[in-house]
C-alpha cells in the first residue's frame, strides 16, 4: 500500500512534469541564446582575430567604439528608418484593423490579403523590390514614364534619401498586415456595450476612436508599438538585400555593420571589436525599449 | 488513472531527455559515417576543401584520375562557397581541419604559419618541374623562406568588352582602348550611339573589393604604386598615389557612361548585364572565359585586353596573383599523401583542358597555343591566358594588417559617391588621413610580428622590374 502511494505521488508529481517539459526550451534558449551572448560580452574585452588565442585589452573596444563615427552614423541611420517606418505602420495597422473588423462579408477576404505580405520572406521580397526599383529596367520607373509622370529614370536606390524611403515603404508593405492582425485581436477584447452607450451618448467616430478605442486598446498598444520600433532596430535582410547599405553608407544599419566587421573586412579579422560594437548595439536596443516602457506606462488601463 | 499519470509522466520524460538523445544520436552518426569514410578500403582519405561555389568539372576530372592513378589516397574535395573563412577557421581552431584547403578569402598567411595551423609544402615542387611553372608566382607565396601554399592558377583583372557594341558605334571592335582617355571617349560614343538602352563603361560599387579590381591593377601596371598605394621601397602606404584614378572614375561618372544603378551594382548583376549586351567595356578577372561559357550564357561577341593606364604612363607589368592556391594544414596525418595530390595537381593540368567548361590554368599549361580555343568555343581566351605581361607583388599587405575604421575600398565608394553627388570634398586631405590610418595598422602588426619588416622593405625594388 505504501509503496504504490508513494509511486502514484511521484509520478503524480506535477513539478517534475512541467519542469521535464520545458527542459528542452530551456536548454536551446540556455545554449544558443545566453550561452553565445556571454562568450561574444568575453570577446569584446579582447583582441580575438579568429585564429590566435583572445589577448584582454580592456575597455580599449569600447572606447574605440565611441569614437567611431561610421558605427554612430549607421546609428542614425537605423534609428531615421525605424522612427518613420514605426510612425507609419501603427497608426495605419490601427485603422485597417478598424476597418476590417466589421461584420462585412468581405472583411475576411481584405483580412487576408492584407495579412498575405507577412508571411513572405523578407530577404527574398527585398531582392523584387531591387528590381523593381532598379535604375535600369526598372518596372517603377517603366511604368512611371509609360504613364508619362516622369521623361528619364530616376535613380531610386542612387540617392540616400530616396533608398531609405524604398526601404520604409518595403517595411510597412510587408509588416502592416501583422501588425493589423495583432490590433483586430486587441480590438476584439473590446466590450461592445461601452461602444453602444457612446453612440447612444451621441459621439461621433472620431471621438468614438479617440476617447474610447485607443484608450482601451492601452496595453495592447503599447506592446505593438514597442514591437514595431524594436524591429525596426533589428532590421538586417530586409536592407542587406535591397541596397546591401549603399549607396555609399547612407543606408547601412546597425546590424549591417556588426556583420560587415565580423564577415566581410579585409585584412586581419577584428572579431574583439565587432564584439563591442554589438554589445553597444544591443545596449542601444535594450535601452530603447526601456525607455519606452516607462514613457508608456500610463496607457495601461486596466492597471 | 494510474495508467493515464504513467503515459503522462513517460511523455514528460521523452520529451524532456529528447533533447540530449537527439544531440547524442547525431555526433554518433557522424563518428560512424567518419570511421567508414576513413577507412575505404585501405586507402587513405584526403579531405580538400575550397572556395568555389559550384562544381569544378575540371579539377574533378583531376581528383578522379589521381584516385585511380595509385591506390594509396582517395581524395574527397568539397566547395564551401560563401563563409568559406569561417568555416574553415572553425575547424582549423577546433582541430578538425580538412587535409587541404584553399587559401581564399581573406586569410592571413602569415598569422596561419605563426599559429603553426600550416605546413610549408615548398618539397611539392621538384627542380625538373620548375622549368614549366610561371615563376613570378614564387615570390608572392614564398615566406620566411619556404612556400607555404601552392598556387593552381594565376589571375589578374583585364578589360572585358563588348566587340558588337563597339561595331554599332563606330569603333573598331579589333581595336580596345590602350588608354585611359581613349577608354573614356570610347564609353562616350557608345553611351551616346547606346540611347539609354546601352551603356560606355559598368563600375559595380556593389562588390566590396571594387577598387582592388578596378584601380590598383592600373596603378601598379603603370608602375605608380602598389596594392593599396603600397611603396615596396619605403615600406609604407601612401594612397594619395591613386587620387588621379579616383578622379578619372568620377569623370567617367560625370560624362554619364557609366552604367545606372553602380552606386549599388553587385558582381553577378554587372555580369548579366554585360552578357546582355547592355554594357560596353568593364573591368573582370581572367576566369570569365569560363565563366561566361558556362554559368552565364552570352550571345555576344566580347573580347579581354590589357588594363589601359594614362596616356602618359606607361604599361609595364599588369597585376597578376597567385590563385587558387592551397595548403595543407599542420594537423593533417595525411601530409605526404596532400603533397602527393598537389604534384600530380601541378604535373597533370593538361587533363583540365579537356573541358569545353572550364579551361584553368594551371601553371605548366599557360601555353596559350595548347589551349583548345576552336573546339571549346571559348570566348577572350588568348588575352586572358596571356601571362608575359603580368607579375605577382611580394606580398598582399592589406590581408595582413587590422585597420582601424573604414577599409580603403568603403572609404573610396564613399568619396566617390559624395564627388559626384556634388559634395565639397577634399581628396587629397582625405586620402592622407586614409593612409595614416593604414601606416598606423601596418606600425602595429610590425610590432606584433605579424609583418616582417624585411618583407616589406626592398631596397631598390622596382615596380617595372619585378
Amino acid at each position: 500500500m505504501e509503496a504504490v502511494q508513494k509511486k502514484r505521488s511521484f509520478l503524480s508529481n506535477l513539478k517534475l512534469q512541467t519542469y521535464l517539459m520545458i527542459t528542452p526550451t530551456v536548454l536551446m534558449i540556455v545554449l544558443f541564446g545566453i550561452y553565445p551572448i556571454l562568450y561574444v560580452l568575453f570577446y569584446s574585452f579582447t583582441n580575438y582575430n579568429g585564429m590566435s588565442a583572445p589577448d584582454f585589452v580592456g575597455f580599449t573596444n569600447y572606447i574605440r567604439v565611441l569614437q567611431d563615427s561610421s558605427w554612430w552614423l549607421t546609428v542614425k541611420n537605423t534609428f531615421q528608418i525605424g522612427i518613420v517606418v514605426s510612425l507609419i505602420q501603427v497608426p495605419i495597422a490601427l485603422i485597417l484593423a478598424i476597418m476590417v473588423s466589421g461584420k462585412l462579408k468581405a472583411s475576411g477576404f481584405f483580412r487576408a490579403v492584407l495579412f498575405l505580405p507577412s508571411i513572405t520572406s523578407t530577404a527574398i521580397m527585398g531582392i523584387v523590390f531591387y528590381f523593381l526599383f532598379a535604375s535600369y529596367n526598372g518596372y517603377v520607373n517603366e511604368i512611371l514614364i509609360a504613364a508619362n509622370m516622369i521623361e528619364n529614370p530616376i535613380s531610386w536606390l542612387g540617392d540616400g534619401l530616396m533608398a531609405k524611403g524604398v526601404i520604409v515603404s518595403f517595411l510597412s508593405w510587408h509588416d502592416i498586415g501583422f501588425f493589423m492582425l495583432l490590433f483586430l485581436a486587441a480590438l476584439q477584447k473590446i466590450p461592445g456595450d461601452v461602444y453602444e452607450s457612446a453612440k447612444i451618448d451621441g459621439a461621433n467616430t472620431l471621438q468614438t476612436f479617440m476617447k474610447i478605442t485607443v484608450p482601451m486598446l492601452g496595453k495592447m498598444f503599447q506592446i505593438i508599438s514597442m514591437l514595431s520600433i524594436v524591429n525596426a532596430l533589428k532590421l538586417f535582410d530586409s536592407v542587406k538585400s535591397l541596397t546591401n547599405g549603399g549607396p555609399g553608407s547612407d543606408t547601412e544599419v546597425m546590424t549591417m555593420y556588426i556583420y560587415r566587421y565580423f564577415f566581410e573586412n579585409t585584412g586581419i579579422p577584428q572579431q574583439g571589436y565587432a564584439s563591442a560594437v554589438s554589445i553597444v548595439a544591443t545596449l542601444i536596443v535594450g535601452g530603447v525599449a526601456i525607455i519606452y516602457l516607462l514613457f508608456t506606462k500610463k496607457m495601461n488601463y486596466e492597471d | 488513472m494510474n495508467l493515464k499519470k504513467l503515459a503522462v509522466f513517460g511523455m514528460a520524460m521523452t520529451v524532456g531527455l529528447t533533447s540530449l538523445v537527439g544531440c547524442g544520436s547525431k555526433q554518433e552518426g557522424s563518428e560512424a559515417a567518419a570511421q567508414t569514410e576513413g577507412s575505404t578500403g585501405s586507402k587513405q582519405e584526403i579531405k580538400m576543401w575550397s572556395k568555389a561555389s559550384g562544381t569544378d568539372p575540371a579539377l574533378d576530372a583531376i581528383i578522379t584520375a589521381f584516385n585511380e592513378s595509385q591506390d594509396k589516397y582517395t581524395v574527397k574535395y568539397e566547395g564551401y562557397g560563401d563563409n568559406y573563412a569561417n568555416v574553415v577557421n572553425m575547424a582549423l581552431t577546433s582541430g578538425d581541419a580538412p587535409d587541404i584547403f584553399e587559401l581564399g578569402g581573406n586569410f592571413s598567411v602569415p598569422t596561419l604559419i605563426e599559429q603553426k595551423l600550416i605546413a610549408p609544402v615548398g618539397d611539392v615542387i621538384t627542380e625538373d618541374m620548375k622549368a614549366d611553372i610561371f615563376e613570378p608566382v614564387f615570390n608572392q607565396i614564398e615566406l620566411y623562406g619556404d612556400m607555404y601554399s601552392i598556387p593552381t592558377r594565376v589571375t589578374a583583372f583585364r578589360l572585358l568588352y563588348n566587340k558588337d557594341l563597339f561595331e554599332a558605334a563606330g569603333l573598331n571592335p579589333e581595336a580596345p582602348p590602350t588608354t585611359l582617355e581613349e577608354m573614356r571617349e570610347m564609353a562616350k560614343i557608345i553611351t551616346e550611339k547606346g540611347e539609354g538602352k546601352s551603356y560606355g563603361f559598368g563600375l559595380y560599387l556593389g562588390a566590396g573589393n571594387i577598387w582592388e579590381r578596378v584601380l590598383d591593377p592600373m596603378t601598379v601596371a603603370a608602375n605608380v604604386a602598389g596594392e593599396y598605394g603600397f611603396d615596396f621601397t619605403t615600406g609604407q602606404f601612401d594612397i594619395t598615389k591613386q587620387q588621379r584614378l579616383l578622379e578619372f572614375y568620377v569623370d567617367l561618372a560625370k560624362d554619364g557612361s557609366l552604367f545606372p544603378g553602380y552606386e549599388t551594382l553587385a558582381v553577378d548583376p554587372m555580369r548579366s548585364n554585360f552578357a546582355q549586351g547592355n554594357v560596353g567595356m568593364y573591368i573582370d578577372g581572367n576566369w570569365t572565359s569560363g565563366l561566361y561559357s558556362t554559368q552565364i550564357k552570352t550571345d555576344i561577341n566580347w573580347g579581354t585586353a590589357a588594363i589601359p593606364v594614362f596616356a602618359d604612363e606607361t604599361y609595364t607589368k599588369g597585376l597578376g596573383f597567385a590563385g587558387v592556391d592551397f595548403a595543407v594544414a599542420s594537423s593533417s596525418k595525411n601530409q605526404e599523401g596532400a603533397k602527393e595530390f598537389l604534384r600530380f595537381l601541378l604535373q597533370n593540368s593538361e587533363i583540365a583542358q579537356q573541358f569545353k567548361a572550364e579551361p584553368k590554368t594551371y601553371l605548366p599549361a599557360n601555353d596559350v597555343a595548347a589551349l583548345p580555343v576552336e573546339e571549346a568555343g571559348l570566348q577572350g581566351l588568348e588575352y586572358n591566358f596571356k601571362l608575359d605581361d603580368i607579375a605577382p607583388l611580394p606580398m598582399t599587405i592589406q590581408d595582413n594588417i587590422a585597420v582601424e575604421g573604414d577599409n580603403r575600398n568603403k572609404v573610396f565608394t564613399n568619396l566617390f559617391l559624395k564627388i559626384v553627388t556634388g559634395e565639397n570634398v577634399d581628396l587629397t586631405k582625405e586620402l592622407e588621413t586614409l593612409t595614416q590610418r593604414y601606416n598606423d595598422a601596418l606600425a602595429k602588426a610590425l610590432e606584433a610580428g605579424t609583418v616582417k619588416e624585411s618583407d616589406i622593405k626592398i631596397e631598390g625594388f622596382k615596380l617595372e622590374e619585378r
